[in-house]
């Protein structure tokens, strides 16, 4: 009996204390993980005031090892020293700059209750300065900054990435690069490559130029463009023909694929689309049309195009599918006359149709796209007097401006303000009158707040102001 | 008197049964809270990573509209990644990224009305699956 009840108790006491060591531990457990949980929420607590201090103005945050607290002003602010909760939360932020605008920030948080209960968490994050709003001059007036001359070149089209600009030409050099660093003094660079044929449309994609040329057997081409001083033809990267000869004419990108306008043919397409990637192409679809594509322009997954078809000047495609090239609903938007299409751009709910030159006509278009992919008016469309023909169009980005090169033999570069046009107001800012002929290709760098002009003779930098 | 010894002996092995098993169950919690804790904490480690590829994405955008993407940026002690680029020019692009920390991901799907002059985001998503992008 004894014998029993001790053996009874020695396991009762046996359990007894498995179940208190197990319900401390637990009990442990539980709060371990609550202090990770608090620590996390406090250092993410942490990240979200510099990302508001960022908010607020990016230079607030400077290198070093702050706290952050809620100031006098109820926001957010970089303290001397950690900030620790009531609870015994220690929370710092450290602030490195790796470089410009860009801000690389830890916040860890830790704490030491006693018991073995310490720990910390630690958040890695990249803060940048990708808010801040690009300041641009006033364009109620312009002058040229600087230019490259070479008499008989007739530059064509003109992109500029970086540092760089690539101007196509009609010549067999077909395509210059400059290097425009010192905006008043573009140097040429790379003099020695030639793409053997005129140059038309470019642009590029990362490090690939895509630029369309009048060589027969191989009208698009795209080169690597990360060394641009020493390009070379060791650096193209793909080639394909567009059928016919010297055809292609326009280009656009959209979500991985080129899209190649072409001029008009009676048994070959003119619309192409091809896959690109890292300049490798491949044909996807093309498409016939009784008109040639001489300029597009990507808006929401249509392909919106100057086009020479008599009774659809500005003529849209849905690319949203690029093997499947289909027309837009409505197809496209038949003005007045039989000009043909000649440039096009779009911007934010608007589509600027440019024309070739005409004495019944007015050459540049205004379209609102709000409510319709294809125009439908009213509102619109609003017309304004180019004098000569539409050769390419340039939005700033904001909308401010409209930039126009044109063949007016006075007004080859015309700035226009886009909500005066559709109010039906005169619209013309200033104009810049060009002693290089007429302009055919104009770009836009809201970066450099420079407009980059590409006339018969001359590669132009066109500055605001006087 | 030899039964009431049994009786003890087999209340104390059912008391202690019930014991047991209610340690295992407390045990296996305090394991489970522990393991959320762990996940929460990666969890807003590659969130971070998340936002800091966001971030990255967005100034090379606004630098360079031609900016495509597909990268792979390490940060700390995880990595994030930026998918494809979508969209081109300055309007309707669209950045998706992707923080990876120990087992957990986390991605973010931004919409972009326009990058300039002011970058304006119509979206800025955490989602589970990437609807407007692909890997």
């Amino acid at each position: 009996m004894m014998l029993d009840a001790l053996i009874g108790v020695v396991v009762f006491g046996l359990f007894i204390v498995a179940v208190g060591a197990s319900l401390l531990f637990s009990q442990r457990g539980f709060l371990a993980s609550g202090d990770h949980m608090r620590g996390a929420f406090l250092a993410e607590e942490s990240l979200e005031a510099l990302r508001t201090i960022r908010d607020a103005d990016f230079i607030l945050l400077t290198a070093g090892t702050y706290g952050v607290q809620v100031g006098p002003a109820g926001t957010w602010q970089l303290a001397s020293s950690g900030s620790t909760t009531s609870d015994g939360y220690t929370s710092i932020v450290t602030i490195t700059l790796p470089q410009e605008d860009t801000v690389q920030a830890t916040a860890r948080t830790s704490w030491n209750h006693g018991n073995g209960r310490s720990g910390s968490v630690l958040l890695t994050t990249e803060i940048t300065n990708w808010q801040v709003e690009q300041p641009i001059g006033n364009w109620n007036s312009v002058s040229q900054q600087g230019a490259y001359t070479d008499i008989g070149v007739l530059f064509t089209k003109v992109i500029v990435k970086d540092e760089y600009a690539y101007v196509t030409s009609g010549d067999t050099a077909g395509l210059y690069i400059f290097d425009v660093s010192n905006l008043s003094n573009p140097v040429r660079v790379a003099s020695s490559f030639s793409l053997g044929a005129a140059g038309y449309d470019l642009l590029t994609i990362g490090d690939v130029l895509y630029v369309l040329t009048a060589d027969t057997s191989a009208e698009l081409q795209s080169y690597n463009i990360s060394s641009p001083t020493s390009l070379s033809a060791g650096n193209l990267l793909d080639q394909k023909n567009i059928p016919g000869d010297d055809r292609a004419r326009s280009l656009a990108y959209f979500n991985g694929t080129l899209f190649v306008g072409a001029r008009e043919d009676g048994t070959e397409h003119e619309l192409y689309s091809y896959s690109a990637s890292e300049g490798t192409l491949s044909l996807l679809d093309s498409l016939d049309n009784a008109g040639g594509f001489m300029d597009l322009s990507i808006h929401q997954a249509y392909a919106y195009s100057a086009n020479t078809q008599d009774v659809s000047e500005l003529r849209v495609v849905d690319v949203f599918d690029p093997a499947d090239l289909s027309d837009a609903p409505g197809v496209g938007y038949n003005v007045t006359d039989v000009y043909d299409g000649n440039a096009v751009a779009t911007y934010g709910t608007a589509a600027f149709l440019g024309r070739l030159d005409g004495s019944s006509i007015e050459e540049l278009v205004m379209f609102d796209i709000a409510d319709s992919i294809v125009p439908s008016p009213p509102p619109g469309p609003w017309y304004y007097e180019v004098g000569g023909n539409a050769e390419d169009i340039a939005a700033e980005p904001g909308g401010r401006y409209l930039f126009l090169a044109s063949s007016h033999p006075s007004k080859e570069l015309q700035v226009i303000d886009p909500t005066l046009l559709s109010h039906g107001q005169p619209a013309e800012m200033t104009y810049y009158d060009s002693p290089n002929g007429a302009a055919k290709g104009v770009y836009y760098d809201i970066l450099k707040d420079r407009v980059f002009l590409a006339t018969n003779d001359a590669f132009e930098i066109i500055q605001p102001g006087p | 008197m030899g039964h009431t010894g049994y009786i003890f002996l087999l209340s104390v092995l059912v008391v202690g049964a019930i014991s047991l098993a209610i340690t295992t169950s407390v045990l296996l919690l305090s394991t489970s809270a522990a393991r959320t804790g762990l996940s929460l904490r990666n969890s807003t480690e590659s969130l971070a990573l998340a936002q800091a590829c966001a971030e990255h994405a967005l100034l090379a955008l606004r630098s360079d509209s031609g900016y495509v993407g597909n990268e792979t940026l390490a940060i700390g002690n995880g990595t994030c990644e930026i998918l494809s680029v979508g969209g081109t020019g300055n309007e309707n692009r669209t950045v998706c990224t992707e923080g990876v920390r120990g087992d957990t991901a986390r991605r973010l799907e931004i919409l972009i009305i326009r990058l300039l002059p002011r970058v304006t985001i119509t979206s800025w998503q955490e989602v589970t699956d990437f609807v407007s992008c692909s890997y």
